[in-house]
């Protein structure tokens, strides 16, 4: 049941009409059932997975509570405790490499017995991924770590542990929670508030433009270009790699606002997953407003327990190094990610190394690094680098991502960004145009969002009937730009009698 | 509560502005073709279901001009005979007609769904209102995940925003009661057919098909709310395969105790005329079936000539405009054969020059379709101009002046073609074509 589906317009608004009628007691297994029956939609079977990693790392919290009461000796209890979380670590990650890396493992053992002249091969399995694993995966592990660390009270409840594990707004496509801030959230009790209401709206329906009208739309471009690279060289790929970008930003940003709009008008706070990313001023920066709710759990569960910073420089970007590339395959299983991943820590390593050069350039020609000159310059050097990296994420494979890369540097075809070629070519002219006022719209929100401007305060500061036209007008606007129900051709369409 | 009647106005605003897109935004031609039937309350003696065949095959409104009987055509392209079921049932819910022709053409068929044809699916279905047959009718046809583009069409159609044009801001009427009048002809090539094939009535198929089956719903669902029912079957040129199911349809016929009319086994259209395309009749074989039909509904089951009720002026009314879209429909066609087709209709009368020595005297189609509007036959004497005269005139009417006619006329053509409107005697239009065969 995605956010965009028939299916959830449905489901929402009885779920929540549900859990504010329930007695508060009620409540979190309200939330809980709806939960399990959102994630089953999928497939039922895989709730098991789900239940499986929750009940795993339930007990290891509870475990950890119990060690850390009982055991006097700080040494013993620390040492008990390590084998506990890695014991936990180490079942849910095992369940995560089976559905998500196997297969990406023996495609990889078999590469080096065949390059090796191995005479052996082996059998790949039919595994389907299931929907959100390395999410729920990696925020249990969270709260696991959490309880470790003494961050938080190892939770009692059983059912509301597992409503912080599998809440619905955020189960499949994050921002992943932590348990400092959900699971504190799922302890109380939410009544009805007409501001949360009309926060979650707003969020929800910035939510729904990105995902329907920008992201979907833009994909129409995107994939026709990557999937006929033939025909679209050089400037189509360029430009399509451009739009990849707002794509899979608007796609997954999109994604998260919803759940944020959703969780809010239950009374749920989630943290925020972006913050105008394509105005970070260096690649380091727009990690830390691209999806930060994984960022910064990589941040806390991976990049400090490796030493961060503290142990020198060589071991600062050999963490970093690590940190991305896991990364990277926690997006997928291949090694476009991997790449993808690694290159955005090789810019942030030449970045540091090249520091004080540039730092020392800056002086000797002067240059004033808080202009807005050079900040812009910063936003779009950075850009671009973050741009190249998405054509590795983009690519279904290393050779088609050297090919998209040769063929923008092989095939100038600078004349389509000047005849109709761009702009008709592969979408129609009008959803060209709607998708570049949609970008637009975009650019204009991140700005102000960039500087501090919070638009959706704006608009609650307004009278009826301007908020009475953003609603109406975005809801009527998103369901008929959007792209969304049946595929509908007008071709197909055309009447005829036979 | 200032706040909850904020939040209603909204709510509200925001159901009746996409109510107001989807309708906006919709496909209008089914809801143009059934308009009479699923918003007014006329009632009709008769309804026609069935196939491309028959939504192009019957023509209420001849059949009302000739014979006085109410009725609509609620058949359409593609629809199979389990669509048929469930129109019907939809329709004898909300009229109650003195007779049921449904035309067992698809009864081959023997799927439940074929996605090429989904569109004009949406054109029978979408104009249904809203009831539990909708529903049934919905779950039974459609596969599940498309069916919400039947239950909320504008899942489908709100992308037609990129189409919008002055189209969409012009109301559209269609007076001929649910029909489809084709007025194309075929080729010359294809032209040269002769007879209808049909097959020894023994030599059936007796496969059980999903068009039997629902044929057979039909039929029952019928004769449970006591309206009679007649199976028909349009002529077409059928395979040796479709002979077999055709013949197979007076099996079911005979066990239920109903008529099956069986066009393909009387001489009622001219194969070399009144045919699209082989399969599917033109205006001129359409007019043909119209009129053997509507005989035979007159003499078979009683139903009353209306023509002169005042409770039916309103049927003489869609009459004239329907006359005033067949003059249009004449106007717009530009070819010689068609045009000549076209002729084949009592509501027109026509002069017909052929200038001397003109090479249209050696064309056989040329004189087959004369011949099919007016039984003109080719003149033994090419070598002066000829006039011929297609009279179906109405008593006390004749021609008039030509001055509010559409003319397009070429001084160097060979032929000259006059049509009156064989009421009123008013010239609807007047034209020339070379003599060049084909042209």
């Amino acid at each position: 049941m995605l956010f965009n589906s028939i299916e959830f317009v449905l489901f929402f608004p009885v779920v929540v009409l549900g859990y504010f009628l329930m007695p508060a007691k009620c409540q979190s297994i309200w939330l809980l059932l709806a939960s399990y029956f959102f994630y089953m939609s999928w497939n039922p079977k895989y709730a098991l997975l789900m239940l499986f990693s929750t009940t795993v790392t339930w007990l290891c919290g509870r475990i950890l509570q119990s060690i850390k009461e009982r055991q006097t000796d700080a040494d013993v209890c620390r040492r008990r405790m390590k084998w506990c979380v890695a014991a936990g670590a180490a079942l849910n990650l095992a369940v995560l490499f089976y559905f998500k890396y196997f297969n990406f493992a023996i495609e990889n053992v078999n590469r080096v017995l065949s390059s090796a002249h191995v005479d052996r091969q082996f059998a790949t399995y039919d595994i389907v991924l299931p929907v959100g694993i390395s999410f729920f995966t990696f925020q249990a592990l969270g709260y696991t770590i959490d309880v470790y660390r003494g961050e938080t009270e190892a939770e009692k409840n059983f059912l509301k542990y597992a409503l912080f594990v599998s809440f619905f707004p955020q189960l499949v496509a994050g921002p992943i929670e932590r348990s400092k801030n959900l699971l504190r959230q799922v302890r109380e009790t939410h009544r009805f508030d007409y501001e949360n209401l009309r926060d979650g709206v707003y969020l929800m329906l910035w939510g729904y433009f990105l995902k329907m009208v920008l992201a979907d739309r833009i994909a129409l471009f995107v994939d026709t270009v990557y999937g006929n690279m033939r025909t679209y060289t050089g400037v189509y790929l360029a430009f399509a790699t451009f739009l990849f970008a707002f794509q899979i930003y608007c796609d997954f940003a999109g994604y998260s606002t919803i759940a944020m709009g959703a969780a809010k008008i239950m009374g749920f706070e989630l943290m925020e997953n972006f913050r105008a990313p394509y105005f970070g001023e260096s690649v380091a920066g727009f990690w830390q407003r691209w999806h930060i709710s994984l960022s910064s759990w990589f941040r806390d569960y991976l990049y400090i327990p490796l030493g961060g910073n503290r142990k020198g420089t060589l071991r600062k970007y050999l963490n970093i190094l690590i940190v991305f590339s896991v990364s990277g395959l926690w997006h997928g299983a291949g090694w476009t990610f991997v790449i993808w991943g690694l290159l955005n820590a090789v810019y942030q390593i030449i970045g540091g190394m090249t520091r004080k050069v540039r730092e020392r350039a800056a002086d000797v020609f002067c240059l004033h690094t808080d202009s807005f000159g050079h900040r812009l310059a910063q936003i779009i050097v950075t850009f671009v680098l973050v741009d190249f990296s998405w054509i590795f994420f983009r690519s279904g494979s290393v050779d088609q991502a050297v090919q998209v890369i040769q063929s923008i540097l092989h095939h100038p075809n600078l004349w389509i960004l000047f005849d109709e070629s761009l702009s008709c070519k592969v979408i129609t002219r009008k959803n060209f145009v709607v998708m570049i006022v949609g970008l637009l719209i975009l650019a204009a929100a991140d700005f102000l969002k960039y500087r501090g401007v919070c638009v959706r305060e704006f608009i609650k500061k307004q009278d009826f009937w301007f908020r009475y036209l953003v609603v109406v007008g975005s809801v009527v606007l998103i369901l008929i730009f959007g792209i969304w129900g049946p595929e509908y051709d007008e071709a197909g369409f055309i009447y005829f009698q036979f | 509560m200032r706040k909850f009647l904020q939040s209603a106005v909204i709510a509200v605003s925001i159901v009746l502005f996409v109510m107001l897109a989807a309708r906006f935004l919709r496909r209008d031609e089914g809801f143009v073709k059934n308009h009479d039937f699923y918003e007014t309350d006329e009632a009709y003696d008769v309804i026609y279901l069935g196939s491309s065949h028959a939504v192009m095959g019957v023509l209420p409104m001849e059949i009302w001009n000739e014979y006085g009987i109410t009725s609509f055509n609620l058949a359409n392209s593609g629809q199979k005979l389990n669509g048929d079921y469930w129109i019907l049932k939809n329709a004898l819910e909300q009229k109650r007609p003195k007779l049921v022709v449904l035309d067992a053409c698809l009864v081959t068929f023997d799927q439940k769904w074929e996605g090429s044809t989904v569109n004009f699916l949406h054109e029978s279905l979408d104009p249904m209102p809203l009831t539990k047959t909708k529903i049934q009718a919905i779950l039974d046809l459609i596969p599940r995940d498309m069916q919400i583009a039947f239950f909320w069409p504008f899942s489908l159609y709100h992308s037609r925003w990129e189409s919008v044009n002055s189209d969409y801001f012009v109301s559209k009427v269609s007076y001929q009661k649910g029909a489809y009048e084709n007025t194309d002809h075929m080729k010359p090539a294809v032209s040269s057919m002769q007879e209808l094939a049909t097959l020894e009535r023994t030599q059936a198929d007796r496969t059980e098909t999903v068009g039997k089956e629902y044929l057979r719903r039909s039929i029952e669902l019928c004769q449970e709310l006591d309206v009679p029912i007649v199976l028909t079957m349009i002529p077409f040129y059928g395979s040796e395969e479709e002979l077999r199911y055709v013949n197979s349809v007076y099996e079911i016929a005979e066990e239920y105790g109903i008529p099956f009319l069986n066009g393909l086994e009387e001489n009622i259209v001219d194969p070399s005329c009144d045919f699209l395309d082989g399969t599917h009749l033109n205006s001129s074989g359409a007019r043909k079936w119209s009129s053997w039909l509507g005989a035979y509904m007159r003499d078979n089951y009683q139903l009353a000539d209306r023509r002169q009720d005042a409770a039916y002026a309103a049927w003489n009314e869609d009459y004239r405009n329907y006359r005033l879209y067949e003059n249009m429909q004449l106007n717009s066609t530009k070819e010689l054969y068609p045009y000549l087709m076209l002729l084949a209709d009592s509501g027109f009368s026509s002069e017909i020059k052929v200038a001397a020595g003109s090479e249209i005297y050696s064309d056989d189609l040329f004189w087959k379709l004369l011949k099919n509007a007016g039984g003109i036959e080719k003149p033994v004497d090419s070598s002066v101009e000829q006039i011929f005269w297609v009279d179906n005139f109405k008593e006390g009417a004749g021609p008039a002046a030509e001055e509010n006619a559409a003319v397009s006329s070429d001084a160097g053509a060979d032929i000259e073609v006059t049509v009156y409107d064989s009421r009123t005697g008013e010239c609807v239009s007047h034209t020339t074509f070379p003599g060049a065969a084909g042209t």
